[in-house]
């Protein structure tokens, strides 16, 4: 310790221990990262304008308020049965009474018993009576059960049922093309909210395997705040910012998060209006008015405003200069910045952050 | 230090020292320890220090299980080079009536995937017959420079569009249909008879 | 163990303290009085800055004077001119103090000091105007960070001079903290100023350089030069040993390894690995919370740092358990549900806040209150220290409001974040609103630190013609005048 030249030899060298781990390493792999998307399309870089927005977003400093990354949450599932198997006893207890007790899976596996007497009773050499009676027996049991959505019930039950038949079945005997996506489209949720993998995957087994019906998982955005309530559409990754000059990702969300701004606000006026000043219409805001982007003048007596005015929208629909008595048009700036806010959008996935589903799950969970 | 509160004591103490006690050899265990487990514990979750791998995910395995598969992947290809034909096929596969025939439910499409191979490679002319309607146009040797894989990518993605559901289209089979035109040794625009000739079985 | 390195050429004689205090004045009192003037700027800009929370429409016409280019000016001026300033001051003073060797080559430091000085106020004009590199923490202009690295590479070159001039004697851990922080700030600087402004590297390769870059400056430079100041006056002023030589070195190459690790937020976009690497180094970073706190705690046993009646001592007792209490912070980010509750929050800035002011700031002020004085030959005081005890309590008071209410209210924030909550905009503000208590009480000691500066230079360098020495003329005059 008291050699004076190790101190600086040492110094150094502990030094670039965190410069190769946090400095070398992740920028020569952020650098090798392609622009290539394997699917035939690639990330582009940003239009002129666009380029020239993130110098006026960087200038003033928006980074200090805005955020552009989202962050990743959790994948939930949830089980949707596309079609029941033929065991109904042994579908009813892997599924469970809570979701067997549905009219939908009742009603379903009526349908399935009535198009089997119907196979029965129109076969060669049947009994004409027995399977008559039989048929009348498993139609009136289907009628009993009284359900608004017939027609999903047919879609998962997997059998097919027309003519008048059909109609003595209370469904319609020409179907619409929207009944004919209805039965094509039928889903019926056996999960409560979304459930993790580990909660599912025993019951996604037997209901395959045993039960042989057909499901799908669905994957949804679980425990992910920024995609369920912020607007974005997944989590933000390196090759969000391959194009960026400076690299901008914020630190505080004192404004809303960019990370899909031009995916949500498409709207190129209303974001004008918003970056102009965001408290005209009487928004509730913080932001400042960045009046000093926009071109004003005072407006002459009777004049019309001119097409590419700034405007908000009065409550009774018509729209009235954002700053009234005067007319507001963007400048060169204000375009670029409002090209390089709608370039932020984060609604297209890539292979490594595909878009979970955002939707309100089929059997809420209580208190959601 | 006894010091009034106006007046700074300008006594001081010498330069300090560091003393020699040493760190307990208990609290070094422990630290290693603590290390130890750190070291464990990013050696579990480093997701093998790929740079694909973005939090939620956990591991390169996790992100390809989640990524599209290649059945998605040449049907998303496929799409973007349907750009090249949808200003007669129309973005619905529709065509237009009476001059283009359409795509959607059309046993041209639906058939042995080499016959479409070879119209997209060599264009079409002459009068045909799709779904029971006739047309007499031309279709451009649109795929003469596209490679097998671009060709089987855009026949995917026509043959499992607008509810035509049918299996996709290997460069193989790409690559058999330009042999089969080699054979025949025919060049420039097909017609349904020319087809027929060479091999490539035309519906009725 | 010092024998061991004995050479041939027999020892340089130790120089007396008047003799090296003398050979710092001009100097060191250039540095000290430099950082007094951008104290002010760096809290007063700040403080126009945070008002633009309460009046969005504030200044909003001006488009030098956005919320985004206040904030990154009031850091500047904090960082390069309040901190670089006093802080390479006292590594003069101190590097000299502990070899016992006057300052060498003074006219470089001089030199040095106006490039430095130069190169802040660069800093400044650029981002007013518009130009920084868009990285929250490292707001630099190319041209800013080449006058600072030269500027810096003067003073550097003083102070290794004056380490060199004389070997035969154990070096105190201080000095290896001063050395540490003369070689990071040009390393960490100089990346920067590399990869983000000069040649920026691509998009994506910027955010972990960003991260290392803004994380070093704070834990390593500032940490290195903040902690050689306690570990150097705690056990000065208390004329006790430094409780164990071991327990410093282990502390100090930790936090040189771990520094530029720490920290990463959970939810950057960054790979995983990066992530849980650093999250590791945070967790890490307890082996230097504990180094530092126990020898310091072995060292002081029985000394109330905070209730002595030395002020030194009183400001270095506080910085010490504002650099734990960050220390802890950054401890408390292995946690990865605790960093993502709170990452998005104003508590990042309030615990840097809390950092810069109440861990550096106040154990540079309690080091210019020693020190300053010390640099005039004879019977010399602060012209009126009564005051200079408000610099310490005010900052404190700052310091610990904006901790707790940034923490407080950005908890919340925090949670309306993961709840979707509607009122997740009045949560945001929150913090920030009663922080700015905090930045007014920082305005006021820094204004009361230029103000005690000012009339020190003033009472020593003008004699009796100095204002103080008229005022108190004045006052015995009316008291006459009076007792008439």
């Amino acid at each position: 310790m008291n050699k004076s030249p190790w101190i600086f030899l040492g110094v150094l060298f502990a030094l670039s221990l965190s410069w190769w781990g946090m400095v070398f390493g992740p920028a020569s792999q952020a650098n090798a990262a392609k622009a290539d998307l394997g699917d035939g399309t690639s990330l582009h870089p940003r239009s002129g304008l666009a380029q020239q927005g993130e110098q006026i977003y960087r200038e003033n400093g928006c980074y200090y308020c805005h955020t552009r990354m989202a962050t990743g949450g959790t994948f939930g599932y949830e089980i949707q049965i596309t079609q029941l198997g033929a065991d109904k006893a042994l579908t009813r207890e892997i599924i469970g009474e809570e979701y067997a007790g549905n009219k939908i899976f009742e009603k379903a596996y009526a349908f399935q018993a009535v198009a089997a007497a119907q196979d029965a009773a129109t076969a060669e050499g049947a009994d004409v009576e027995a399977t008559k009676a039989t048929l009348e027996q498993a139609k009136a049991f289907a009628n009993s059960i009284e359900t608004e959505d017939s027609l999903i019930a047919l879609g998962i039950s997997g059998v097919t049922i027309e003519g008048d038949l059909a109609g003595e079945l209370g469904l319609p005997i020409e179907m619409s093309d929207a009944d004919k996506s209805t039965v094509a489209d039928a889903t019926f949720a056996v999960s409560k909210g979304i459930e993790q993998w580990d909660e599912i995957k025993d019951r996604v087994r037997a209901l395959k395997d045993r039960a042989g019906a057909q499901f799908k998982l669905l994957p949804v955005a679980d425990d992910w705040p920024d995609v369920v309530y912020w607007g974005a559409r997944r989590q933000s990754v390196t090759r969000d910012f391959l194009h960026d000059v400076h690299a901008m990702p914020g630190v505080m969300r004192v404004g809303p998060d960019l990370s899909n701004v031009g995916g949500r606000q498409l709207d190129l006026n209303a974001l004008y209006a918003k970056i102009y000043n965001s408290q005209a219409g009487g928004k509730s805001s913080h932001m400042p008015p960045y009046k000093y982007l926009f071109n004003v003048r005072s407006a002459k007596e009777g004049e019309e405003l001119p097409t590419n005015a700034v405007t908000v929208s009065t409550g009774d629909g018509f729209k009235q200069s954002v700053e009234p008595d005067f007319v507001v048009t963007p400048t060169y700036k204000s375009r670029a910045l409002a090209a390089y806010l709608q370039s932020l959008r984060n609604d297209r996935g890539l292979p490594e952050a595909p878009l979970p589903a955002v939707r309100k799950t089929s059997n809420p969970e209580e208190g959601e | 230090m006894e010091e009034k509160h106006s007046n700074l004591n300008l006594q001081e103490h010498g330069e300090p020292a560091a003393g020699n006690s040493q760190m307990p050899v208990s609290i070094m265990v422990v630290l290693t320890l603590l290390g130890y487990i750190g070291c464990y514990k990013v050696d579990e979750l480093n997701a093998n220090f790929a740079a694909n791998v973005h939090a939620p995910f956990g591991s390169p395995a996790e992100v390809a299980s989640l990524a599209p598969s290649e059945a998605e992947l040449i049907f998303g290809k496929g799409k973007q080079i349907y750009a090249n034909c949808q200003g007669c096929h129309q973005p619905n596969g529709g065509g237009t009536p009476g001059q283009i025939p359409p795509l959607v439910n059309s046993s041209w499409v639906k058939g042995d995937p080499k016959l479409a191979a070879a119209i997209v490679l060599n264009g079409l002319q002459g009068a045909i017959v799709v779904n029971g309607t006739s047309y007499n146009g031309a279709m451009t040797a649109v795929g003469a420079a596209w490679s097998d894989e671009e060709i089987a990518a855009v026949l995917t993605y026509i043959r499992q569009s607008w509810g035509n559901g049918e299996e996709l289209v290997t460069a193989e089979q790409v690559a058999e249909a330009r042999t089969m035109i080699k054979d025949s040794g025919h060049q420039g625009t097909w017609n349904k008879d020319s087809l027929d000739a060479a091999g490539f079985a035309t519906p009725e | 163990m010092s024998e061991e390195g004995t050479h041939n050429a027999p020892p340089a004689p130790e120089a007396n303290p008047e003799e090296i205090n003398a050979s710092c004045r001009g100097p060191v009192l250039f540095l000290f009085f430099s950082a007094a003037l951008w104290a002010v700027q760096a809290t007063g800009v700040g403080l126009l800055g945070s008002l633009k929370m309460h009046v969005p429409g504030f200044l909003a016409d001006f488009s030098h004077l956005t919320y985004g280019r206040l904030q990154a000016n009031s850091w500047v001026a904090f960082l390069y001119g309040f901190a670089g300033n006093a802080g390479l001051g006292l590594t003069l003073w101190m590097l000299s103090r502990l070899r016992g060797m006057p300052l060498a080559r003074p006219g470089f430091v001089l030199a040095g000091a106006f490039l430095w000085n130069a190169g802040a106020t660069a800093a400044m004009v650029g981002i007013t105007m518009g130009d920084q590199p868009g990285v929250a923490g490292y707001e630099l202009p190319a041209y800013a960070s080449r006058l600072l690295l030269i500027g810096q590479a003067f003073i550097a070159f003083s102070a290794i001079i004056t380490y060199f001039s004389r070997r035969h004697q154990q070096l105190y851990p201080s000095s290896w903290f001063l050395i540490a922080g003369l070689v990071a700030f040009p390393w960490i600087v100089g990346t920067a100023h590399w990869l983000l402004v000069e040649t920026p590297v691509r998009g994506a390769a910027q955010i972990p350089v960003a991260h290392w870059a803004v994380t070093s400056l704070q834990q390593i430079w500032l940490g290195c030069m903040g902690l050689a100041a306690i570990l150097y006056f705690i056990p000065k002023i208390t004329g006790r040993q430094l409780y164990s030589r071991q327990w410093a070195a282990f502390g100090f190459w930790m936090l040189l390894i771990l520094g530029g690790w720490v920290n990463l937020n959970s939810g950057s976009p960054l790979p995983v690995w990066s992530i849980k690497l650093s999250q590791y180094a945070s967790g890490l970073f307890i082996f230097v919370l504990i180094a530092i706190g126990w020898n310091l705690r072995q060292t002081a046993k029985g000394v109330p740092l905070l209730g002595s009646n030395d002020l030194t001592l009183q400001c270095m007792g506080f910085a010490l358990g504002a650099w734990l209490i960050t220390a802890l912070f950054t401890f408390g980010n292995v946690y990865s549900d605790w960093n993502s509750l709170l990452q998005f929050t104003y508590a990042g800035t309030a615990v840097r806040q809390f950092f810069a002011w109440g861990f550096f700031a106040m154990a540079m002020f309690g080091a210019v209150y020693y020190v300053a004085p010390r640099l005039f030959i004879g019977e010399v005081d602060w012209a009126c220290s009564g005051t200079y005890k408000w610099i310490f309590r005010l900052t404190a008071i700052g310091a610990v409001v904006i901790l707790l209410a940034g923490l407080g209210m950005s908890y919340l924030h925090g949670h309306a974040l993961q709840a979707g909550s509607a009122e997740v905009l009045k949560k945001a503000l929150m913090p920030m609103r009663i922080a700015f208590l905090g930045e007014i009480l920082f305005f006021m000691s820094s204004l009361i630190f230029l103000g005690s500066m000012a009339c020190l230079l003033f009472r020593n360098c003008c004699g009796e013609y100095s204002p103080m020495a008229l005022i108190r003329k004045c006052r015995a005059a009316k008291a006459e005048g009076g007792a008439e």
